[in-house]
């Protein structure tokens, strides 16, 4: 009994289990098992007794060691409960670390240790009782509950921090076990406390613990002015961990005015210069929120955090730098332009992980502007011939990508990867055409430079019916007067019409055929005959047969009608490329961009998708943040004459006005929350931000949909700022403007009677309706009339277009209003019409605050 | 960030040793790790990935996986952090992290994820604080109760009463190149990483302030660049501290001053993106004759200051995967042929300044080969950039320099600062020609 156990165990644990199983037949394995278990019993038993210190902890690690592979101890409870009375620290803590592995396998010998553990959480040693603390509230045991409470209370004034921290950290399993015994025992308020202990650890674990224990009612902790400034002036005395905490609280604060948010500015700054990511990414995001009430200093804070950003990403490990790599590659998009001259730190490196490369080839593609672009194409041409196919696939897309935004270095791009068409490498090929099939959708001027190298490639894409069936589609598109050889392309591939396996490509030969035949009609007709005649017959695929008899039929009934509607598609289409390119996608994109902005430095930025498309609802934090912040309304009451004290004041009754005031008084269309993070679907019925203390659950508003509360508009009134959230950064195209106004329906029109006329032009008016995410697409004073023509996009995606006409005699106010409605909604023509209101309710109080009306 | 649970596993995703901190996942989670390892192509794997509700953060260190799983929508970046923080703990206490080293050390693997970590919350993460109440003998028994001191100092990093007999202190200024230079010889790209490690065996509490010549200081403290040094001074582009530096004193006038802790640690980093040509030049000119033989002439040129020597220079040379029958002439140092990387490496244990050298190297390639697969091999090889490793001491390519270490503590200790400087390669490639 007295082998060295430790050895044998420590050099081959794991081999153990295994090497049985190869001998012995698994029956006896098992006897092995529990004969080895049975042995530790038997050990542990005797050695009670023995009291050889030695031994008892080379017994006690065997114990360990079992249950780290996994084999069930759970039978050694009994001895194990008795091991508990040791003066060595490290059994206690095995001990521990066992206890917590298998009480809730066995409540009922637990409740054997806590006499033990509580004898031990006022022990001497301020280690031990903290130990013996944290076991005995990581015990996750109802039948506990009863035992925790006072040696916990206990703890939270204990004379050591490391007690006091544990002690903290101990509510918050408590609260985990039984919410409603800790909500009752007035921890929240004993914590709130605690965030003025003199040790930076405690402080740490009460923001910790506050925040998990309020985020389901309240959305975390309450934060305001003190609170931040103090926890600001401690910065200093914080660990890495410790700032976080910090940092998120500030993420959470609006400042009572400029000056203030420069303070925290300044005091921000230096955390910059951790060399961790994590509290970087916060502070980053504390800067965004921040500089989200003052535009200007957008710019600023995305030049300032440029550096500390490129040195993390050289200077952290591959899974980290991915990790940052997608936070720039959000920030590119917000902030273009910042970080283009950058782009040599985005070149890729020889050995660097796939899932790095990825995300760098796909930064460059956006970072490329007219002067880089030579560089950073080169530079991925080099790519686009590596081994791995992925990064090949995604360099020549990355190129394609650049062309798009790039006109003018369309041709060049074009140019490149016409040259890549005579790279003898699978993977290149293929990609290369698909891509440029997609540029001169975009460009189709630019068809000359392409179309006479496709010639050679037809033949060596066979094993590729995609790229296949985009170079018979641009045969077809392009292939009229100025590339002769184009029907002479086709002709094979209709000859060898049998050995054609992919539907894809049959179906574009197809089109490309009658698409040549209407051009060159000489020397298509015999060849589409012959297609005609072999795709009729084809049984292989339907929609095959289908088109092919489809096409024959149209030609048999009118041959002029049937060139109207094979030819007069490519006309729409031409348009359509182009208003592709420019707005809708892109949109979309923003919308969706703009959401994940709310949620930076979470899962959110990494995945490109909202929190609530992947984090199940019982563990999403209620979102807390608000667009338009007290601090941001200040400025506009401050604007119009209002006095600026006022807004302190605002903010502080902000926080405790209960949620179902404020609900009513605000268009349940459009909560105020900026609030990217609104979990899709539920956005429409939670209260405004502002009730940071009273916030109901969620599915409870979710049942409620306070379109059936009785809005009492009196306080609307109260509520001096309407909510309607719309996207700051939101842009539109003139022409898309016009598409749009000409197509939707009018939704509402209104008119006012003004006071007075706007004195300075209509400068101070756009600025206003600027602040409040209205933007100006033109205005203009004619002799008798002045003229605006407005839009903003709601956070769901809706869109709204404004146009204002001020009669100068009459002072009449006469707007228009239409709402383009995005695919997210799913609401009925009654949100709509509340929706407008709202925007008209917004308008009109920007006309108040001006004293206009 | 919030862990519901912590593993470390080998590469096959299976368990050595695990902690369920928040009891809100089963721990059979992994298995789907595991899946996911097997099912998804390396280049499809990435280090985040959510299935079913449970995010999975994990890095990739030796032969491990060190794995964090949570339920919420996490501060993502800081999960990431803390594992490579774990494995600078664990480096820190066990010299390095493998799976034996897991396996001969799980009892304080469990203490210190215990400690670094509770309820799923990073607690302290600093080897330094944790070795004073976690110690690996562990053996002394029945110790008086030693209570974690440090943890509660606003010198958080630093115990007091610490005392050595001969006061010294160690700089290291280790700067790291990389560069990446295309096949026609132009610098695409090269930047300069480089760190102040110290090593400080100190007693008491000392107050340091370290001088370099950081040209923002020299403006800051208002004296005249050219006048008060006679080397240049250099622009450093982004800093980063050790928690001890008092950074609103760096903000405020540039001074670098701290409490240091005991015993090593990286001071400061800083990255410059300054155009740097390669210290060392490597021109490869390469003749193949498909079928019969493949040579190699290699031309290596020190581009450094003659007094310098770059000490254990590396060339390696990619070379097709069906070569045989190597034959080496160079002018100094030794060249190696290792099949499985399918590489050349030219050795030159001292390159002096401002030398060239040349080597030459012939292959014999199969005379029969199939068609398509060479000419893939031959591409392979051509996409390999040359890379080239080497140290040189006494240098700095930044130009940065130490100007005063000043050390004050209260017993008024004589100390001496050791200062040394090295330069070596980071990722230094050279692109091959086609």
């Amino acid at each position: 009994m007295s082998a060295p156990l430790p050895q044998s165990r420590q050099s081959h644990p794991s081999t153990l289990p295994g090497q049985h199983q190869q001998q012995n037949p698994p029956a006896y394995f098992v006897d092995t098992k529990k004969g080895e278990v049975s042995e530790l019993k038997q050990l542990l038993k005797t050695l009670a007794v023995e009291r050889d210190p030695k031994r008892k902890r080379d017994v006690i690690k065997k114990v360990i060691a079992y249950m780290t592979l996994g084999i069930d101890v759970s039978r050694l409870f009994t001895e194990m409960v008795l091991a508990i009375e040791t003066r060595d620290l490290v059994v206690k803590k095995m001990v521990y670390l066992y206890l917590c592995n298998y009480a809730h396998a066995k409540p009922d010998l637990a409740l054997m240790c806590v006499n033990t553990l509580q004898r031990d959480c006022s022990a001497d040693d301020p280690m031990v009782r903290g130990l013996a603390l944290r076991a005995l509230c990581s015990l996750r045991l109802p039948s506990m509950l009863e035992y925790i409470s006072a040696p916990l209370r206990r703890a939270l004034t204990d004379q050591s921090p490391y007690v006091r921290k544990t002690g903290v950290m101990g509510i918050l399993k408590l609260f985990h076990l039984a919410p409603d015994v800790a909500r009752s025992a007035n921890f929240v308020d004993l914590l709130y406390n605690m965030i003025q202990d003199p040790d930076p650890h405690v402080v740490t674990n009460c923001l910790i613990v506050l925040g998990e224990m309020l985020a389901a009612e309240e959305g975390g902790m309450a934060v305001n002015q003190p609170l931040i400034l103090h926890l600001l002036g401690r910065l200093g005395e914080f660990n890495e961990w410790g700032l976080t905490q910090i940092l998120a609280l500030v993420a959470k604060y609006h400042p009572a005015d400029e000056e203030e948010l420069f303070t925290i500015m300044n005091l921000l700054d230096p955390v910059l210069r951790t060399s961790n990511s994590g509290v970087v990414l916060s502070t980053i995001k504390c800067f965004l929120h921040l500089a989200t009430a003052v535009p200007d200093l957008q710019p600023q804070v995305y030049l300032r955090v440029k550096a500390p950003l490129l040195t993390l990403m050289a200077g952290g490990n591959p899974e980290v730098e991915y990790c940052i790599l997608k936070h720039l590659e959000a920030m590119v998009h917000r902030a273009p332009g910042v970080f283009d001259d950058e782009y040599r730190q985005l070149y890729v490196r020889y050995n660097e992980p796939t899932f790095v490369k990825y995300e760098k080839i796909d930064i460059l593609a956006i970072i490329a502007n007219e002067e880089t672009v030579g560089d950073i194409v080169a530079e991925l041409a080099e790519y686009a011939t590596d081994v791995d196919q992925e990064v090949s696939r995604r360099s020549i897309r990355a190129i394609g990508n650049i062309a798009f935004r790039l006109p003018s270095a369309a041709g060049m791009i074009l140019e490149r990867l016409v040259g890549f068409l005579d790279v003898d490498m699978n993977s290149i090929r293929p990609e290369t055409i698909l891509v440029m099939r997609d540029i001169l959708r975009r460009y189709p001027e630019r068809k000359a430079e392409a179309l006479p190298r496709l010639q050679s490639c037809m033949r060596r894409v066979d094993n590729h019916p995609e790229a296949q069936a985009a170079l018979i589609w641009m045969t077809g598109e392009y292939g009229g007067k100025n590339f002769p050889e184009g029907p002479y392309l086709l002709e094979p591939l209709i000859d060898s019409y049998a050995t054609i396996s992919s539907a894809l490509v049959k179906l574009s030969l197809l089109t490309a055929a009658i698409k040549l035949f209407f051009k060159r009609p000489p020397e298509m007709q015999s060849m589409l005959g012959r297609l005609l005649a072999a795709a009729t017959n084809d049984l292989t695929s339907q929609d095959v047969h289908d088109r092919a008899l489809l096409y024959y039929r149209l030609l048999v009934a009118d041959v002029e009608a049937a060139k109207r509607v094979v030819l007069g598609e490519h006309e729409v289409d031409v348009n359509r490329t182009t208003i592709v390119g420019t707005f809708a996608e892109e949109r979309d994109m923003t919308t969706l961009r703009d959401k994940l902005f709310g949620e930076f430095n979470t899962l959110a930025v990494i995945y490109g998708k909202p929190s609530s498309q992947f984090v199940s609802p019982s563990y999403r934090i209620k979102p807390a943040e608000t667009s338009l912040t007290p601090f941001m309304m200040g400025v506009q009451i401050g604007d119009s004459g209002n006095n600026g004290n006022n807004l302190l004041d605002l903010h502080a009754d902000d926080s405790l006005l209960p949620a179902g005031g404020v609900e009513c008084g605000v268009e349940s269309e459009s909560p105020s929350r900026a609030g990217s993070t609104n979990p899709e679907g539920s956005t429409a019925y939670t209260g405004p931000s502002s009730d940071l203390l009273d916030m109901s659950d969620m599915g409870v508003s979710l049942a409620v949909p306070t379109d059936r509360i009785t809005t009492p508009s009196a306080s609307q009134q109260d509520f001096c700022t309407s909510t309607l959230a719309l996207i700051d950064s939101f842009r539109m195209e003139p022409e898309t403007f016009q598409h749009l106004w000409a197509e939707l329906p009018e939704s509402i029109s209104y008119n006012v009677d003004l006071k007075v006329l706007p004195t300075d032009g209509l400068s101070t008016l756009e600025t206003s309706l600027l602040s409040r995410g209205i933007k100006c697409l033109a205005s203009g004073e004619l002799t008798d009339v002045f003229k605006l023509f407005l839009y903003g996009q709601h956070e769901l995606g809706r869109l709204y277009l404004i146009q204002i006409l001020i009669h100068k005699l009459s002072k009449r106010l006469n707007l228009t209003l239409k709402i383009g409605r995005s695919e997210m909604e799913s609401e009925g023509d009654d949100g709509k019409d509340r929706s407008a209101n709202a925007v008209v309710e917004l308008i009109t109080q920007v006309l108040s605050s001006l004293h206009l009306s | 960030m919030v862990a519901s649970a912590l593993f470390i596993m080998d590469l096959k995703g299976k368990i050595i040793i695990s902690r369920n901190y928040r009891g809100d996942i089963p721990m059979t989670v992994s298995e789907r790790f595991a899946t996911y390892l097997q099912e998804k192509e390396e280049s499809e794997q990435r280090p985040i990935f959510t299935e079913e509700g449970c995010t999975f953060a994990y890095l990739k260190y030796n032969n491990l996986f060190l794995l964090s799983v949570t339920k919420r929508n996490s501060n993502v970046a800081l999960m990431l952090v803390y594992l490579s923080r774990l494995v600078d703990v664990f480096k820190e206490y066990f010299g390095e992290l493998e799976e034996e080293s897991i396996r001969d050390n799980f009892v304080i693997i469990y203490e210190l994820m215990d400690e670094t970590m509770d309820f799923g919350y990073p607690q302290t993460t600093e080897a330094k604080i944790l070795r004073e109440y976690i110690t690996q003998e562990g053996n002394r028994l029945e110790a008086a109760p030693r209570p974690p001191v440090a943890l509660t100092n606003t010198v958080s990093w630093r115990s007091e009463g610490i005392k050595h007999r001969k006061n010294e202190i160690f700089l290291d200024v280790i700067e790291k190149l990389n560069l990446l230079v295309s096949a026609n010889g132009t610098v695409l790209h090269s930047e300069i990483i480089g760190a102040i490690r110290m090593k400080s065996f100190l007693s008491g509490m000392p107050e340091l302030k370290l001088g370099l010549n950081d040209k923002l200081m020299f403006e800051a403290s208002g004296r005249a660049v050219s006048a008060s040094t006679k080397g240049k001074a250099i622009e450093l582009e982004d800093i980063k501290f050790h928690q001890c530096v008092r950074l609103a004193r760096f903000e405020n006038d540039r001074t670098i001053s701290f409490i240091p802790p005991d015993g090593e640690f990286d001071l400061m980093t800083y990255r410059l993106s300054t155009q740097v040509k390669p210290l060392i030049w490597v021109e490869a000119v390469v003749e193949p004759h498909s079928h019969s033989r493949i040579e190699y002439m290699i031309k290596a040129k020190s581009q450094f200051k003659s007094r310098s020597i770059a000490n254990n220079v590396d060339i390696i040379i990619p070379v097709p995967s069906d070569v045989d029958t190597p034959s080496f002439k160079a002018s100094i140092g030794t060249v190696t042929y290792l099949p499985d990387k399918d590489a050349i490496v030219w050795g030159i244990k001292q390159f002096h300044g401002q030398r060239e050298y040349l080597m030459r190297a012939h292959f014999g390639l199969p005379s029969i080969a199939a068609e398509g697969s060479s000419a893939n091999a031959t591409e392979k090889c051509w996409k390999k950039p040359v890379q080239i490793k080497f140290e040189i001491p006494y240098f700095t390519v930044s130009g940065i320099q130490v100007r005063y270490l000043k050390i004050i503590e209260k017993s008024g200790f004589a100390a001496l600062p050791w200062v040394r400087y090295i330069t070596c390669a980071g990722d230094v490639y050279l692109r091959m020609g086609t």
